[in-house]
């Protein structure tokens, strides 16, 4: 009798499915999502500078790994390391479009392009610039930081306060540096929402879902032809 | 051990996906079909494995399963693995399409030999062989798969070296986690399910 009480509760674990759970609920207490293995790299533009951040998953920053930075022909613009933040950033080196690959070692790699006509429309000064006069060690673009590469500087501003003296390009600097500012905060929130995600539970979910619906398509094939 | 797009050189892939498409025949031509449930099983067992992540050491690593593979299947852990391999590749962008041979050979091939190497222990009626055989298949199966990425790295290029050695030391704590994980599978089917044990091969 009592081989009877144990004859159903084992069967249910030997069962594939009953293993199955077993193998959900690991999952479920163990993996934290998004914490695997695959790089993720993005790269945002922040006034005239891009910002690239780099990751394994929502903690684990990919940290003082190698960035190079090619132009669509494969020329290498400019390189240099992340920092412990798992980001890095430089001036923008031309209007062109900008092919960002990190390499976080162990075969791990990724990139990310950046578009041309997510590049901001004004002229940048960098343009043509050497390289290695780009190169930037993940410097934080503080605003005094970023007045200081303006050509027309906020304290010469009350001086030309009679208006009428000031040409179209001044406004035009005046006025993209006081969108920046503004601006700094909404286009970082942007960037963290836009930043892939490592793989969802549902999707971990999903995947266990399509090879069981394969064995299952084996199996209707297979009974079919008997 | 998910080597990244475009890391390797083509050589690599090419013989990578030769090996893994034969492996991948091998496989299928021995599978008894009655027995594909126990292989969809551990084909998702394998592409959970990815996702439990091992927190010791510095590097991003995680469990593997395919000493496990190796002795409940045999060849048939071939299909297996590129299976959820594919799957992992398509819907997570793990790997990636061009290196799913690669990948597989990696993994599998160590399953293979696990198989012919510690299968017939395993099964042995003698409780202290079967446990020391399960124990050294799962940890050398995740050697053995770590040296072949590591060689894979090297032999595309030397600038990998420092990456290769790299990679076989943050899996040492995966072989003793894996080793552990095999025995403790293994006593756990021998006691409740011993058949499951055997390779899923047909009889022909």
């Amino acid at each position: 009798m009592a081989d009877g009480n144990i004859r159903p509760f084992r069967e249910i674990i030997c069962h594939p499915m009953g293993i199955m759970l077993v193998a959900v609920a690991l999952v479920l207490t163990l993996a934290s999502p998004g914490l695997a293995h695959k790089v993720f790299v993005y790269a945002w533009v922040e006034g005239d500078t891009v910002r690239v951040e780099s990751y394994f998953g929502a903690n684990k920053k990919v940290m003082n790994s190698p960035v190079e930075v090619f132009d669509p022909s494969g020329r290498k613009l400019l390189d240099g390391r992340t920092n412990d933040q798992g980001e890095f950033s430089f001036k923008i080196p031309g209007r062109t479009d900008l092919r960002i690959v990190v390499e976080a070692g162990m075969g791990h790699r990724a990139e990310y392009t950046l578009k041309e006509a997510d590049l901001p429309a004004g002229p940048t000064e960098s343009r043509g610039t050497d390289s290695t006069q780009v190169r930037q060690e993940s410097a934080t673009s503080s605003p005094d930081k970023m007045a200081r590469l303006e050509p027309a500087p906020a304290d010469t501003l009350p001086a030309a306060a009679s208006t009428a003296n000031l040409t179209a390009d001044q406004v035009r600097t005046i006025v993209e540096k006081a969108l920046d500012a503004r601006l700094h905060p909404i286009i970082r929130t942007l960037a963290q929402m836009n930043k892939e995600q490592g793989p969802r539970l549902s999707n971990i979910i999903g995947g266990i879902g399509y090879i069981f619906g394969l064995m299952g398509l084996a199996m209707y094939f297979r009974s079919k032809r008997k | 051990m998910h080597i990244s797009e475009g890391v390797l050189a083509a050589p690599v892939l090419l013989a990578g996906a030769a090996l893994g498409l034969a492996g991948t025949a091998a496989g299928l031509k021995k599978l008894d079909y009655d027995r594909i449930p126990q292989v969809a099983l551990l084909a998702a067992a394998s592409f959970v494995a990815s996702f439990i992540h091992v927190p010791i050491g510095p590097a991003s690593v995680h469990l593997v399963l395919n000493g496990i593979l190796g002795v409940m299947l045999g060849w048939v852990a071939f299909p297996a693995i590129l299976i959820s391999l594919f799957l992992q590749a398509i819907m997570f962008q793990f790997g990636g399409l061009t290196v799913l041979g690669v990948t597989t050979c990696n993994l599998a091939l160590p399953a293979v030999l696990g198989y012919y190497a510690f299968g017939p222990g395993i099964r042995s009626s003698k409780p202290r062989v079967s446990a020391i055989c399960s124990f050294s298949c799962g940890f050398v199966a995740v050697l053995l798969s770590s040296l072949a990425v590591a060689g894979c790295l090297v032999l595309t290029g030397d600038s990998f070296w420092a990456g290769a050695k790299m990679i076989v030391m943050a899996h040492i704590p995966v072989m003793f986690i894996e080793g552990f994980i095999t025995l403790g599978c293994v006593r756990f089917l021998k006691k409740v399910k011993p058949e499951m044990l055997e390779v899923v091969y047909g009889r022909r």
